[in-house]
């Protein structure tokens, strides 16, 4: 079995994160020969409605003669469009949205986005109806897969410093929707766009055309040049910053330690107490970081983006193989009952006043937090692990696929040089790597925290 | 400094001027000193003999007309000032200094006993703030007695919008620096008028003594931030207070808006839909509508001296405040501030219901406006005896 993996970076640095390269490392652990490109080589801003046009024609038609590949998976469709469909030929394509969202590098058109052969994973099960709609998918073609952890990173020995931890982000793109409210205050478009923040708050999985459509918001903000989809995104990122806001507050005097980017520091002028709740001179830069965060909370936030919906996030993976306890917000119909039963063992809020019980009875009740805390364990041990999502990922396309077991091969990485022009195809300079060194050496971590 | 002179700026004491002015003479005639009635012109024209060991004499400008005087008579009293409006009084000022200095001169930094107050750079907008011989003073405002009609008003005006501010902190501190910011936001109790109120923390000094990114001052933006988690802390409340008092109407500026992540549960929650975007403070016309006003927070004191002289005006509008302004409220009227509603933000809600009861309400008004005139008198008093050497 030959592999191409074709995957996106948000990291700064163009490097790959740890959630990428233990993906990596998944497959490569299945026994299949794995290739990576990384989609960024290949488009000109992962924005773009199209390839690159530094793309060599034959430089990549060379690569795809040379190697014939079974199965081609990227991450939120990425690079799937000119060239590289044209020479993947009818290998089968899997796509997983990692960010709910596809890039549109095949076109901008959504009927046309998806072959037929291609196969769409989303992490979150109400997603799904939405994605037939939007993309004009088979149901056959599209699959909910949930995101996954790596128990072994964990270390249940360290002691436990932090009563509560959070890592996250503070979302400050409110412009969009705050710069609408104050042009037309007053108007009929300030209560319009109040209709929108109410009704996606209630439903997020709404389609965001029909919505503005519905609401009656399409000419201003085609006139403003905003496109339903970030007017959606933003209102989506200032739900998610109220809920945190909400509840972070709630337990900032319980010994809260709050982790993430820069953007959380903008909590000083929200909420003072809160922001000096946060670790700023402890970037979670790796996964090493993240999991020693965990490992020394008795326990972990979690408080989801309100685009996850019923998804669980990277993070709820992570802390349920931790030796923190997870303590998660309420989802409607969450996949989290789907997943595990509705007798699952993680303790889950409502409201401010439950979070701060809930947190308050189990970092007073030691014994009982460890009791859930291998209950939590043992959820994630198995089937929800980069190993296992990766062989459920080939096995979407290949039923059959049996894993050679203790076979990990080398992963060949593909080098921006060997796609574009002027530099000649290095095929016998062509790294490979040891996938754990890598993994080891990441800096980035890309989960979508 | 041993000539005192009593401002009063004819614009808005047209009715009080002869009582205030009586008040003073009476007050300086029963220790045995005399006071002159003079007008701008008068000081200009008279020729005083500015003898640092004279007795101390009082004077009295009927009106505000720095353009007649000298700088060097002006800079050599201590200037008084009877007015409520503060800012008035700086422009007043500025337009002096503008208009008759034309090269740079020393800046207060280095004025001594001797020398001029006014020695400010020529860019240097004046401030009344700055200077410790300009005491500004509120005195004798014009009752309004329009009836209150509406239950309940709250100013949600804020001053940072968030990813615009935090950059400050961010571009300016070390990790201890923001701990130590945000340690003193979230436990300061009074707002921070000077840097020696910061205490000794080593992080806090470098806060201040490192060179500004923004064109702000470091206080200014302690106490914007102070005031607007005291905001935010309100909206959290605002629920609760909407279920003790229906019909609220709020005020919001559009930093609000700006700060929608914030705002969210106010803009949207419904019931909560009367919303008045206000561009600029608010004036006393707003204050006056209502039965019970929840003062937003300013984070300068002339503001908050503004208010206070609404409130002086206003004798069917009670004002609640944030119990952080007690010390700078204290300031200005002294024991009167005893008699005003500070609240607790945890004890908002109940506070508003309390004053919900007719008789509760009108004997707590009833207190407020008795303080308020003793305040009045006590304070002409007050500085009399002071400029008498003897308060």
């Amino acid at each position: 079995m030959k592999i191409l993996l074709i995957l996106h970076t948000y990291a700064a640095d163009g490097e790959f994160g740890s959630f990428a390269l233990q993906l990596v490392e998944g497959f490569a652990n299945t026994g299949a020969e794995v290739h990576v490109i990384k989609a960024n080589d290949l488009v000109d801003g992962l924005g773009a409605t199209a390839l690159s046009s530094e793309l060599d024609k034959n430089k990549i038609k060379s690569y795809f003669t040379r190697n014939k590949f079974d199965l081609v998976f990227n991450t939120n469709h990425a690079g799937m469009g000119g060239l590289i469909k044209k020479y993947i030929g009818q290998a089968p394509v899997i796509s997983w949205l990692v960010d709910r969202n596809p890039f549109l590098h095949a076109g901008k058109n959504n009927n046309k986005l998806f072959s037929k052969t291609t196969h769409v994973i989303t992490s979150s099960r109400a997603n799904v109806d939405n994605l037939i709609y939007k993309f004009n998918l088979k149901e056959d073609n599209i699959h909910y897969l949930p995101f996954m952890t790596n128990p072994l990173s964990f270390n249940d020995k360290i002691n436990k410093s932090i009563n509560i931890c959070f890592i996250g982000s503070f979302f400050v793109n409110e412009k969009v929707v705050s710069q609408l409210l104050l042009r037309n205050y007053k108007n009929k478009y300030y209560l319009r766009v109040l209709d929108a923040l109410s009704s996606l708050e209630d439903d997020f999985d709404q389609d965001d055309e029909s919505l503005v459509k519905e609401i009656g918001l399409c000419s201003l903000l085609k006139k403003q040049k905003i496109s339903p989809s970030r007017f959606k995104g933003a209102i989506g990122n200032i739900i998610s910053n109220k809920k945190r806001l909400d509840y972070l507050s709630e337990v900032s005097d319980l010994g809260l330690h709050l982790y993430g980017t820069d953007n959380i520091s903008s909590l000083a002028t929200h909420s003072p107490s809160l922001a000096s709740c946060f670790q700023s001179s402890y970037f979670v830069n790796s996964r090493e970081r993240l999991c020693n965060i965990y490992d020394r909370s008795k326990i972990g936030l979690n408080i989801n983006h309100h685009q996850a919906t019923t998804g669980l996030s990277y993070r709820v993976f992570d802390i349920l193989a931790s030796s923190a306890l997870l303590v998660t917000n309420k989802q409607r119909k969450s996949d989290l009952e789907y997943l595990f039963g509705a007798d699952h063992p993680v303790p889950i809020y409502s409201t401010s006043r439950e979070l701060k019980t809930i947190c308050k009875h189990f970092l007073q009740y030691e014994s009982e937090r460890e009791q859930l805390i291998q209950e939590c364990n043992q959820l994630v041990a198995e089937e929800h692990t980069f190993d296992q999502r990766a062989i459920d990922l080939i096995r979407i396309a290949y039923p059959k696929f049996a894993v050679q077991t203790g076979r990990s091969m080398p992963v060949t990485f593909i080098q921006k040089n060997d796609l574009v022009r002027d530099d000649g195809l290095m095929a016998n300079k062509r790294p490979c790597y040891n996938i754990k060194e890598m993994i080891h050496c990441a800096h980035n971590l890309v989960s979508r925290h | 400094m041993n000539i005192f002179i009593f401002i009063l700026s004819s614009q808005n004491f047209d009715g009080d001027r002869d009582q205030i002015i009586s008040y003073i003479q009476h007050n300086a005639l029963l220790h045995g000193k005399f006071v002159s009635i003079l007008t701008a012109a008068d000081i200009e024209n008279r020729d005083f003999i500015l003898d640092n060991h004279d007795a101390s004499y009082i004077a009295i400008i009927k009106s505000m007309s720095f353009q007649s005087l000298r700088l060097e008579v002006l800079s050599r009293m201590k200037v008084i000032y009877l007015n409520h409006s503060i800012d008035a009084f700086n422009d007043a000022v500025n337009k002096f200094i503008f208009s008759n200095l034309a090269g740079p001169i020393k800046k207060e930094a280095d004025a001594t006993e001797d020398t001029s107050v006014l020695q400010v750079g020529p860019r240097d907008k004046f401030s009344v703030s700055k200077f410790e011989r300009f005491e500004p003073y509120l005195y004798f405002p014009k009752k309004l007695s329009k009836p209150a009609s509406y239950p309940l008003g709250i100013d949600f005006s804020m001053h940072c919008h968030s990813s615009e501010q935090s950059q400050f902190v961010l571009k300016r501190f070390d990790v201890s620096g923001f701990q130590s910011i945000t340690h003193m936001l979230s436990t300061r109790n009074s707002m921070v008028r000077k840097p020696s109120e910061l205490g000794q923390s080593d992080d806090l000094i470098d806060f201040l003594l490192s060179p500004p990114v923004v064109k702000e001052h470091p206080l200014d933006f302690i106490n914007k931030n102070i005031c607007d988690s005291r905001t935010a802390d309100v909206f959290r409340s605002v629920g609760k207070i909407n279920e003790v008092v229906g019909g609220i109407d709020i005020f919001i500026n559009p930093v609000v808006i700006k700060n929608i992540s914030l705002s969210y549960n106010l803009l949207c929650t419904e019931g909560l839909n009367t919303f008045h975007l206000v561009r600029s403070k608010l004036g006393i016309g707003a204050y006056a509508k209502y039965k019970l006003f929840i003062v937003g927070h300013g984070y300068r004191i002339e503001e908050l001296s503004d208010i206070i002289f609404f409130d002086m005006c206003l004798p069917n509008t009670l004002f609640l405040y944030d119990e952080i302004f007690f010390n700078d409220i204290e300031k200005m009227i002294g024991e009167a501030t005893d008699a005003l509603c500070f609240y607790k933000i945890q004890n908002l809600a109940c506070k508003i219901s309390d004053l919900q009861d007719k008789v509760v309400r009108q004997a707590t008004i009833e207190k407020i406006n008795i303080a308020y005139s003793k305040c009045n008198s006590r304070s002409i008093k007050q500085l009399v005896l002071r400029s008498l050497g003897v308060g």
